[in-house]
């Protein structure tokens, strides 16, 4: 068996150096290298385009002024032009979208190396602690700030720890957060991501193509997003949205943080949305379910939350601020162990009051006039 | 006892002339049938006399509510070709076969007649819209080639993955002892370049070509070969019923498939559960997926020389073509119809009863 399959390869092989010594040298001396592929969509449309061109008249011949006339008007009527003109024109987008991939792959290199010099959120977190207390004690830094929604209860580096072990890791988050995509193409302006995180969703949505930026109010949080090539700025995200012109986004999102602010700045924060968004945008606001027992007992969990916000509240605060289409999605079903096996009507019931979905979503449109 | 779910394949119909498509989007539908589903095919044919048609069959498409029949709510649809995709639908998954490939890659060849005028311009613009609208609001977006799935991403940045299945006459399809006749199978029309392998031959003394496939380029060939000198060494057949093409499989030596660009082609995979090698070219687009240089078959340059040096080179090592065949039937078997309408089902959310 493996002695007939170096046979074949062996006369793969031959077959190459016999097509090498027919060919024309520099096609043979060609490696298939992977980048070569890519040249393929600049090099295909230029030879077709070769078969397409128009004969010139040549300079030898002198013709009489009518004669050439003749030939002029032939030439405009040669067919051949128009397919000529659409190759070239694919051919200099080629050209055109190499240079845009060279470009991408520069800035991915570029991002890389930052990220190896400082590498994950966790990380961060625990040198950022560290720092903290080494120079100051932590009580300093929580009596001068006094909780509030907007100054959490606990230094940010503590909480920046919390998040670590509670959230549960990026890639578990970037693969929920998946979900959104189908709602973020052909927006008519970029996307805001209000309280981003660690930026798994700007992540996301870089890897689609799709323009988007960010605000964090941890300080940990929002310098490992610019680490890592965000375009991510520290602060807080109702006051950044306040300050953005009217109609000039495509969405907004808030994934996990209307549940950390009172209800007044849940709807203010909606109202500056509704007027960011372009018509035709969006905007999704993530959640805790609060109609999940399972999802609620956790709610505390995280000292920093308010309130919990039930799907009804947050569809009508949507509504008021001047949403339509409005939609509820139910996210984040426990595994199938951690529910109880349905046999009946009852334990259907049971599980949805007991075991639903740990998050839900409202999605909201705001109307093309 | 719950009840099956219902899906609805829909596809274009092209009256009087039914083609490979529609083979592939019946078949489709019977193995959905086959494990269970309750699905039936629904068609629109596509109409071309005017460049308005084609927006017009869209529109076609747009219009239709297929969300529920007879009182009972259809649970998804597998959308196809151009423009069937443009059908509405809260659960729709869409399995590429085809864009309206004149208005994207073949745009400026000769197998494209839209030209620079400002009617054609628009209607391309138009059919991009028709492809991203349609295409994006989907559930999932799959091509059946890694060939359509790229062309996806380049001309309409849309994400798909590639989705594959067996080919048409998959659980008949026969090995044999090598033959002494390399197989050329497919219409006789420009772009799948039937004279590549007859130009080959006056390469290689000792090869024999047999072409099966009718099409507008039949008479150019035949005169061709006749030019070539070439003519005693090809045999032409031009229909093939479903047991000769099975035997001429079987018995061949191996398969010459030379395409500029095709999308996907069941010829290699055809050939492969024949148990024979395929020799193919390196612009060939969708027989690349399958055929890999000394692995499976060999990839050459798209020239006569080279694919008449592979066949001199082949004439002589039944060894090696026994044992790429082999590892071309392995990989051809991975392919089931189970797996597909498994992914299909799965990106609709739904389940083999």
């Amino acid at each position: 068996m493996a002695a007939k399959e170096d046979l074949a390869e062996e006369l793969a092989r031959e077959i190459r150096d016999a097509v090498a010594g027919v060919a024309r040298p520099e096609k043979a001396a060609r490696a298939p290298a992977p980048d070569t592929v890519e040249l393929d969509d600049i090099r295909i449309p230029i030879r077709r385009a070769e078969g397409h061109r128009t004969p010139t008249i040549p300079q030898a011949v002198r013709f009489a002024r009518a004669k050439s006339a003749v030939l002029r008007m032939l030439r405009f009527l040669w067919r051949d032009q128009a397919s000529f003109n659409a190759l070239l024109l694919e051919a200099v987008n080629g050209v055109v979208a190499a240079l845009e991939r060279n470009r991408a792959a520069m800035e991915e290199l570029a991002s890389w190396r930052k990220a190896t010099e400082r590498h994950d959120a966790g990380q961060d977190a625990r040198i950022a602690h560290l720092e903290m207390l080494g120079t100051r004690p932590p009580a300093a830094s929580t009596a001068t700030a006094g909780p509030s929604p907007q100054n959490p209860p606990l230094p940010e580096s503590v909480y920046a720890l919390f998040e670590e072990r509670f959230r549960g890791p990026s890639t578990d988050v970037l693969e929920k957060q998946r979900f959104y995509l189908r709602y973020v193409r052909n927006l008519p302006g970029p996307l805001f991501d209000a309280g981003c995180g660690r930026g798994e969703f700007l992540r996301l949505l870089r890897d689609e193509g799709i323009a988007a930026r960010g605000v964090e109010s941890s300080s940990v949080s929002a310098r490992a997003c610019r680490a890592a090539g965000l375009d991510v700025t520290e602060g807080d995200a109702i006051e950044a949205l306040a300050e953005t012109p009217p109609a000039s986004l495509g969405a907004v999102v808030a994934f996990q943080v209307v549940e950390h602010w009172p209800a007044a700045s849940t709807f203010r924060f909606l109202a500056e949305a509704r007027r960011a968004i372009a018509p035709g945008g969006i905007v999704i606001v993530e959640t805790v379910n609060t109609d999940s027992l399972a999802a609620m007992n956790a709610f505390y969990l995280d000292p920093t939350h308010v309130r919990p916000v039930p799907p009804g509240a947050l569809r009508f605060l949507c509504d008021a601020a001047g949403f339509r289409d409005l939609s509820v999605e139910f996210l984040s079903p426990l595994p199938a162990g951690s529910r109880l096996e349905e046999r009946s009507d009852n334990d259907a019931r049971l599980n949805a009051i007991l075991f639903g979905p740990q998050d839900y979503a409202v999605i909201g449109r705001v109307p093309v006039p | 006892m719950k009840k099956p779910p219902r899906v609805l394949v829909a596809a274009v119909q092209s009256p009087f002339s039914g083609g490979g498509a529609e083979r592939h989007v019946r078949r489709l539908t019977e193995e959905l049938v086959a494990r269970g589903i309750e699905a039936d095919l629904i068609q629109i044919p596509l109409i071309e006399r005017e460049r308005f048609d084609l927006v017009r069959s869209a529109l076609v498409w747009r219009s239709l509510d297929v969300t529920e029949f007879g009182g009972r709510a259809v649970d998804a649809v597998i959308a196809t070709r151009f423009p069937s995709y443009a059908v509405r639908h809260p659960n729709k998954v869409v399995w590429v076969i085809h864009q309206y490939r004149q208005a994207y890659d073949q745009f400026g060849t000769p197998w494209s007649d839209f030209t620079a005028s400002t009617e054609d311009r628009r209607t391309r613009e138009t059919i991009e819209v028709i492809d991203r609208l349609g295409l994006s609001e989907a559930r999932r977006v799959f091509a059946n080639s890694r060939t359509v799935a790229a062309r996806l991403r380049k001309y309409n940045g849309i994400a798909s993955e590639p989705l594959y299945h067996p080919p048409p006459l998959a659980g008949r399809y026969r090995t044999g002892p090598l033959g002494d006749y390399a197989l050329s199978v497919g219409r006789l029309e420009g772009w799948k370049r039937p004279d590549l392998p007859l130009r080959a031959l006056a390469h290689a003394e000792m090869a024999r070509l047999v072409m099966v496939g009718r099409g507008p380029e039949e008479g150019r060939l035949k005169r061709l070969a006749r030019e070539l000198g070439v003519e005693a060494r090809v045999r032409w057949i031009p229909a093939a019923d479903d047991e000769t093409l099975l035997d001429l499989y079987a018995g061949a030596r191996l398969v010459v498939v030379a395409p500029e660009g095709e999308d996907l082609g069941y010829v290699p995979l055809e050939a492969f559960l024949s148990g024979k090698p395929v020799l193919t070219t390196e612009d060939a687009g969708g027989p690349l997926e399958f055929v890999i240089d000394g692995r499976t078959g060999f990839v050459v340059p798209p020239r006569p020389e080279a694919l008449g040096a592979a066949l001199r080179l082949a004439w002589e090592r039944d060894d090696a073509l026994v044992a790429l065949g082999r590892r071309g039937l392995a990989r051809a078997s991975e392919l089931s119809w189970d797996a597909t309408i498994g992914t299909l089902l799965a990106a609709a959310g739904l389940e083999v009863p």
